[in-house]
């Protein structure tokens, strides 16, 4: 092991058991269910306004957006605008509500929302459960293949190994000290995230030639690099070429609300201590994520510039090359063991959303499907206990599963997002805003867009290419059919429409 | 001005800054809008300071 090597360890050694202290002294905060999984309704501002960036922050956010930025250029911007506004949406459009009802109703999770407003306890919550439990288990499988290569990378070890330690630490403390664990460890991984690439992505401009020759340098590449789409031509001329006006607009609604409505998301806007948070978290979300998301995608551009004007060369013999971008970057800007501290930035935004994702795993199968389908008498104690349970099982499956990933992970996980525009959206956003929205609206545009959002998924992948995402015709049909099926449906009653505070407030 | 904005054009250079900041001004505009569409909270946050709780 050289001086490098041993460094790192030292270093990721120290973080994990913080990560660990954090898990066992949160631990002693939880009282009952509502403490582990909605850590009793007492987030602070700032806690709550990171947990919420986290959750969106996940192995895609530094490794996967810099490599796009790499391959494709300025057009692939808009996802640092889509993401980061996802976040002010899960806050101000689907949170300030949902927070206000929850205070008086006691919701735990968003299915009890769904089940209270469309008056379908066991089939609305049952449905959205299931759908939940299945995004969120493709979800995780993904992050800890991104844990892995991270910590294989950092820590030069075993892809297998890597795995496995990642997994056994964020399972620890999520297993011991529930949201509370999630979110104080969110604010610290948040916290390294945000002054790593404040830190990093500057020097990495300036050794590229400045942000003028990285733009010239991609513009020889290719001059549609350097513009704000790709020209609207079916198929695009090129694989990178995919970023056209119209995908743009259908990765829009994908990023923007499919992320939002995201339940490891969105389930957190339950946990603030008070609803004025929801009048500045959403313009600091915003705010803090794209200043931190263009700086690693402008890495990606300088990556680039740094390839053509031979100064770094990416790694041979792996999938995707361009992925390790940014940590190619990094280790030339600042050498092998100034790369060891700024992997850990790395790691801390892949474990930041595990975290929320094996939790929300654990509180959706614990609350919707034990409590309230199979054991409806079942004590606080027991549902907690279920929810630990659920948690390990789903970290064991998961860790399965990433050991030797699915081919098509990039695609499922693509896949995961696409099913949550076509099945969360227009239930949430119509049972909030609209009052003739009812149980047979929101039943079948729930159902119907789950079943499209396959079908499209599939002929997407491997039938014909569309010119835009596969999930905007799911989504397209689940809001036709939730005005159809409302219309035709038995209206919700008043009472319900009254203590869910249905309709528009702006 | 091709080479004006850090070697991108004025239309591409507009986009990219323009749309997260028009973003940023109307959530902005949210935060200080935020008390008028919800009066109780306001009311609510008087009260635990000993505002209009305590003097009525």
């Amino acid at each position: 092991m050289n001086f490098q090597t041993a460094v790192s360890w030292v270093m990721a050694l120290g973080y994990f058991v913080f990560l660990i202290w954090i898990g066992i002294v949160a631990s002693k905060k939880i009282k009952n269910f509502e403490g582990y999984i909605v850590a009793g309704r007492n987030i602070g501002f700032w806690v709550f306004t990171i947990l919420v960036i986290a959750s969106c922050m996940s192995g895609m956010t530094i490794l996967g957006s810099s490599g796009l930025g790499f391959i494709s250029g300025w057009p692939s911007i808009w996802e640092q605008v889509f993401v980061p506004l996802s976040c002010a949406l899960t806050i101000f459009l689907f949170g300030t509500k949902l927070h206000r009802i929850s205070s008086k109703t006691g919701y735990l999770t968003l299915q009890d929302y769904l089940a209270h407003r469309f008056d379908s306890p066991r089939l609305m919550r049952g449905l959205s459960g299931f759908a939940v439990f299945a995004v969120s288990l493709i979800y995780l499988v993904g992050q800890y293949t991104a844990v892995g290569i991270t910590l294989q990378r950092v820590l030069h070890m075993d892809y297998s190994y890597a795995v496995i330690i990642g997994a056994v630490i964020v399972t620890f403390y999520v297993f011991l000290g529930g949201l509370y664990a999630v979110s104080w460890t969110s604010l610290v991984q948040g916290i390294i995230l945000i002054v790593g690439v404040l830190i990093v992505a500057p020097v990495i401009i300036m050794k590229a030639g400045g942000l003028t020759h990285i733009n010239q340098t991609m513009a020889a590449i290719d001059p549609n690099m350097i513009k704000a789409a790709y020209p609207q031509v079916h198929p695009p001329y090129a694989g990178y070429a995919f970023l056209t006006p119209v995908y743009i607009v259908s990765f829009a609604l994908l990023l923007s609300l499919g992320l939002a409505s995201a339940p490891h998301v969105i389930n957190n806007v339950l946990a603030a201590r008070k609803n004025s948070y929801f009048k500045w978290s959403p313009v600091a979300a915003f705010v803090i994520y794209v200043v931190v998301f263009y700086l690693i995608k402008i890495v990606g551009f300088a990556a680039r510039t740094m390839v053509v004007d031979g100064v770094v060369k990416l790694p041979e013999g792996v999938a995707n090359p361009q992925d390790f971008c940014f940590i190619v970057a990094v280790e030339h800007a600042f050498g092998p063991l100034i790369w060891t501290f700024f992997g850990m930035m790395v790691l801390a935004a892949v474990m930041s959303t595990t975290d929320r994702l094996l939790l929300t795993i654990g509180s959706s199968f614990a609350w919707d499907v034990y409590r309230n389908l199979l054991n409806p008498k079942a004590t606080d104690e027991s549902v907690t206990r279920v929810s630990r349970i659920v948690v390990f099982v789903s970290a064991l499956i998961s860790i399965v599963l990433a050991l030797n990933p699915p081919k098509l992970l990039a695609w499922l996980i693509w896949m995961g997002i696409g099913v949550m525009l076509s099945v969360f959206v227009v239930p949430i956003l119509a049972g909030l805003y609209w009052k003739g929205a009812n149980r047979a609206g929101a039943v079948w545009s729930m159902t119907l867009g789950l079943i499209a959002s396959f079908i499209f998924g599939y002929l997407g992948k491997f039938v014909l290419k569309l010119p835009f995402h596969f999930s905007f015709i799911p989504f397209i049909i689940a809001i036709v059919v939730m005005f159809v099926a409302s219309k035709i449906g038995k209206p919700t009653s008043e009472k319900i429409i009254q203590e869910t505070e249905t309709g528009m407030f702006f | 001005m091709e080479n004006g904005f850090f070697g991108l054009s004025a239309g591409t250079f507009f986009a990219v800054i323009g749309v997260p900041v028009l973003i940023t001004a109307l959530l902005f505009y949210w935060g200080i809008t935020f008390d008028s569409r919800f009066p109780e909270t306001v009311e609510k946050k008087q009260k635990s300071a000993g505002g209009n709780g305590r003097t009525k």
